[in-house]
């Protein structure tokens, strides 16, 4: 025998070994998946979201047909008003002691929610989002956010769905060119007063807008990103009151007042009391527009350095009685036939949280096909991102803003 | 038998109690919380503008719930028994249905400079072509907060008088007080109108209560900096930061106890005005003017109807309204678009109306069992009415969590059982206050009568006690219906995704912002209402119609 050959050998099966060792997980992931698949079916997943769009709920109707016909799961959409409710809900199980057959199977959040239930372990506790299959559409490198939910790692605990970004309207017939940096719309308030606002805090929106103004005139941005220190707040965040002082006599009702939420904001721009409104999805204007709540002639924009962007997720609770079918579900949606029709404004115009460069020819050219909304900003437009500050500083900025201008002093 | 009852009825409102008190004083194991301490009690008094809230609760519902009063006794007095009155209480009865957020976005729509009264004029008369700056609503002072809560309060009180005034021999205390040379007005003023407080006490305290614990209304009406104390609370509870809910739960113990500094300011107030009352009739004055004076109130009480009245046809016209932008008057396009897509909406349609039903009748036989039971023991009384009105005292974001607990304890979440067990709890409270005082009021010498020819204790109540029980029985029914329909928490909380109610889709749609989608979720949200009051209506009629002295008591 050639000593050679012999070694070569050796080699040749420490190397397939290797090889074995490498391919494995993949390996595993697929036979765990059909072992999912195998659970999964029968069972009724409750999908707790918000219900306050029928453009979305009709999305997930279409996803509820689709995943009875394929894989034999019943998809029941639980409308909510707002996700605080399912967290109550799922909160009320684990005080009671309920640690299966929760009512909730899948939830969609992000940001302060997530990290609220995954700091009081209220998440299923085995990562399982990275081994879903459509996992490998999507690549963490080109969009961190997947990955990093408001700074807060998801640690597979959540699987991506869509994205979001913090995008202005005006209306076109009184506003010839919208301020595009926090000090000229300063600038602007103060010339034209009464005609800008933004939501009450603790509205999500109203707060995101302050994050805005507040990476806007900060000078390092760094800290930002790390949980708030009470020493550092102050120095932080003192150019965001000056620039909030400076405008709040300015505001719409001299700020003795502001909206609720966006779409009362919208509602706003709708009767031209204010010229300008803020929402978290680019193409919230189009569809307003489409639906016949804002006038034809509103367009969107976004400031000059960018604005927040952040994505949304699907989180399993830790008691969901349908575990296996919630992440079929997941996977069904992150596949890039539902992120496609999901991205198309005709069907709902949420955009895709999939990376082009890892889809077949067939799927990249679906999506390049889109239409765009006549006021959503093309996608070169939205490039410029701003990542969300961790979501500590919203609670402190929040104490501060009623501090200064909500206790009526 | 009644210690099930009992049971069922304070299990899950005891947990409620448990539910927010634990989490006050620091005990709230499911975050970790697991030793008492004072944290939540002084991050909550740390709330900036904290006093003010409080100031502007007391004071927008002290104000609210007076007028509110002043308001519908100037509206009974002056249409009672006359021939026009029956538009008037044809409306009382579907505005008590109407929600308060409708109401709130009714009153927005009409008074905000982009408002529908501005539209009138503009830009014809103001040459506005652009809503002006300054403003009526949102305000700081709270009258506009005032003005929404009366839309929904002067019916309310209106419709319960009026079940109050079925059981009293109006026309002869007229007459007593008319022959003994007073005007009519003075006759209800000292006859009549003390009689009918003291049966819609308890209704006017629910009255109060209530605008001190509304949320809906200040969110769009002001004031907003700070806003009431209730507003202050359910934002804690909805923080997405889980340990605010300690705080919060501090803040709802707070409101139990400015609601309690409430009750006692408003029985001050009652002395006084009964004082009052008193001298005026002992000086035995005349009062020839009050006549006028109560025609001017009531002028002005029918402005919260109109209001309201208007709300409801602006929330018709959203329904089907195209685009629509300041100044038109009225919508560019009419769509039935909207309504297109109600009809996946069927099923809910019909759970809401088995579970008003259902509930209505369990929570209107549950009040007459028991206050047949606690008759006899006189004040033994007081300690069951304490928890039977915990639902109604409690902010719900805290009081709902407690019951669930219980729910998920006997894994009953998501059954029809626990569905209308909770609605039953929430419709309880307004069934006793309906019922009690109408109950208390009984002439038991009819009974006598009837033991005398021989009835049985069974047939006299069905026979006597129930007929003569009959008008406060079909408004509690109606209430219970109304209260049924709004109940969103409790629903959300006991159906667990399993179960949904027309409420339920209702809010989740008019959550998105849109007019169009809540003018929408208002119709439907109406409907249950309106057929109860349709359905009663009928009962009423076939029943009683025939019994002349009978026929002021139905819901007109």
């Amino acid at each position: 025998m050639n000593p050679f050959r012999t070694r070569h050998h050796i080699m040749r099966m420490v190397m397939s070994l290797m090889m074995m060792m490498l391919a494995s997980p993949t390996l595993a992931d697929d036979q765990d998946f059909s072992t999912i698949l195998e659970t999964a079916r029968g069972q009724t997943v409750y999908f707790n979201a918000w219900g306050g769009d029928d453009k979305i709920n009709d999305y997930i109707a279409w996803a509820a047909d689709e995943m009875a016909q394929r894989h034999g799961i019943t998809l029941k959409h639980v409308k909510l008003a707002n996700t605080g409710a399912a967290v109550s809900r799922i909160l009320a199980e684990r005080a009671a002691g309920r640690s299966t057959g929760g009512s909730v199977d899948l939830l969609w959040v992000n940001g302060e929610n997530f990290a609220a239930l995954k700091r009081n372990d209220l998440l299923r506790s085995a990562p399982w989002a990275e081994s879903l299959p459509s996992w490998r559409f999507t690549d963490a490198d080109a969009l961190p956010a997947i990955r990093l939910d408001f700074a807060v790692p998801t640690d597979g605990l959540e699987s991506p769905w869509g994205r979001a970004q913090l995008v202005f309207a005006y209306d076109s017939n009184n506003l010839a060119s919208p301020p595009r940096t926090a000090d000229n719309l300063a600038a602007y308030i103060i010339s034209t007063p009464g005609r800008f606002t933004y939501p009450q805090p603790p509205d999500f929106v109203g707060l995101s807008f302050l994050k805005q103004i507040l990476i806007e005139t900060a000078v390092d941005t760094a800290p930002l990103y790390d949980p708030v220190q009470p020493a550092l707040f102050d120095k932080m965040t003192a150019p965001l009151w000056r620039w909030l002082d400076s405008v709040t006599p300015h505001l719409w009702r001299g700020g003795r007042a502001y909206p609720a939420n966006y779409p009362m904001q919208r509602q706003l721009l709708a009767d031209g009391e204010v010229d300008i409104a803020i929402a978290f999805n680019p193409a919230d204007a189009s569809s307003a527009i489409e639906r016949g709540e804002l006038p034809a002639s509103v367009r969107s924009y976004i400031h000059a350095g960018g604005t927040i962007a952040n994505v949304h997720f699907l989180a399993i609770p830790f008691n969901a009685n349908a575990p296996e079918a919630a992440q079929i579900v997941a996977n069904f949606l992150l596949s890039p036939e539902a992120q496609l029709r999901k991205a198309d404004p005709r069907i709902w115009g949420d955009p895709t949280v999939l990376a082009m460069h890892r889809l077949s020819e067939q799927d990249k050219a679906g999506f390049d096909a889109l239409p765009r909304g006549v006021a959503t900003l093309s996608e070169a437009d939205l490039a410029r991102t701003l990542a969300e500050p961790h979501p500590s500083w919203m609670k402190a900025i929040e104490t501060e803003w009623r501090r200064r201008y909500a206790s009526g002093g | 038998m009644v210690c099930i009852l009992a049971l069922a009825t304070a299990l899950p409102v005891i947990a409620g109690i448990v539910g927010v008190t634990a989490p006050a004083i620091g005990l709230f194991p499911p975050l970790g919380f697991v030793s008492p301490s004072l944290d939540p009690a002084t991050v909550f008094l740390a709330t900036p503008g904290l006093a003010r809230a409080v100031l502007i609760s007391l004071g927008t519902g002290l104000s609210a719930t007076s007028l509110a009063v002043l308001f519908s006794f100037a509206l009974l007095v002056t249409f009672e028994g006359a021939h026009r009155s029956r538009w008037l209480r044809r409306l009382a009865g579907p505005l008590i249905a109407v929600p308060y957020s409708t109401v709130a976005i009714g009153v927005l729509f009409l008074l905000a400079p982009s408002g529908w009264l501005m539209r009138l004029v503009s830009p014809g008369l103001t040459g506005f072509d652009r809503p002006p700056l300054w403003a009526l609503v949102p305000d700081g002072s709270g009258a506009v907060l005032c003005l929404g809560l009366l839309v929904k309060e002067v019916p309310f009180l209106v419709l319960v008088s009026l079940a109050a005034l079925a059981t009293l021999p109006v026309r002869r205390l007229l007459a007593t007080g008319m022959s003994l040379g007073y005007g009519r007005t003075a006759s209800w003023l000292h006859l009549v109108l003390p009689l009918v407080y003291r049966r819609i006490r308890l209704p006017v305290f629910a009255v109060l209560v209530f605008s001190l614990s509304v949320v809906d209304m200040p969110r769009l009406l002001g004031p907003m900096l700070p806003p009431p104390l209730a507003v202050l609370i359910v934002e804690g509870f909805e923080d997405t930061e889980l340990a605010a809910r300690l705080p919060a739960s501090f803040g709802a113990l707070l409101q139990i106890l400015m609601t309690g500094a409430a009750l006692v300011i408003w029985r001050i107030g009652e002395w006084l005005c009964g004082a009052a009352l008193a001298r005026l009739r002992r000086g035995g004055f005349r009062l020839a003017t009050l006549c006028a004076y109560v025609r001017a109130l009531a002028a002005c009480a029918t402005l919260p109807i109109i209001i309201g009245c208007t709300g409801l046809v602006a929330a018709a016209l959203w329904s089907v309204a195209g685009p629509w932008f300041f100044p038109a008057t009225l919508p560019d396009a009419l769509t039935w678009r909207f309504w297109m897509r109600t009809d996946s909406l069927a099923p809910a349609l019909m759970a809401s109306i088995v579970i008003a039903a259902v509930a209505s009748l369990v929570a209107v036989a549950l009040a007459l069992l028991a206050i047949e039971l606690t008759r006899p023991r006189g004040r033994a009384g007081v300690f069951w009415q304490v928890w039977i009105f915990a639902p109604i005292l409690l902010p719900q974001a805290g009081f709902v969590p407690g019951l669930q607990m219980v729910l998920t304890m006997t894994w009953l979440e998501g059954t029809w059982l626990a569905m209308i067990w909770m609605h039953v709890l929430f419709i309880l409270p307004y069934a006793w206050l309906i019922l009690a005082p109408a109950a208390a009021s009984l002439d038991r010498r009819h009974g006598q009568v009837a033991a005398s020819l021989g009835a049985g204790a069974w047939r006299r109540y069905r026979c006597v006690t129930l007929p003569m029980l009959a008008p406060a029985i079909i408004t509690a029914l109606f209430v219970g219906t109304s209260v049924s329909v709004a109940l969103y928490l409790p629903s959300l909380f006991a159906g667990a995704g399993r179960i949904t109610t027309m409420t339920l889709e209702a809010v989740a749609l008019a959550s998105g912002g849109s007019r169009a989608m809540a003018g929408v979720a208002t119709m439907l949200q109406l409907l249950i209402p309106m057929l109860a009051f349709a359905a009663l209506q009928t009962v009423w009629h076939l029943r009683y119609g025939r019994f002349a002295g009978m026929r002021a008591g139905g819901l007109h």
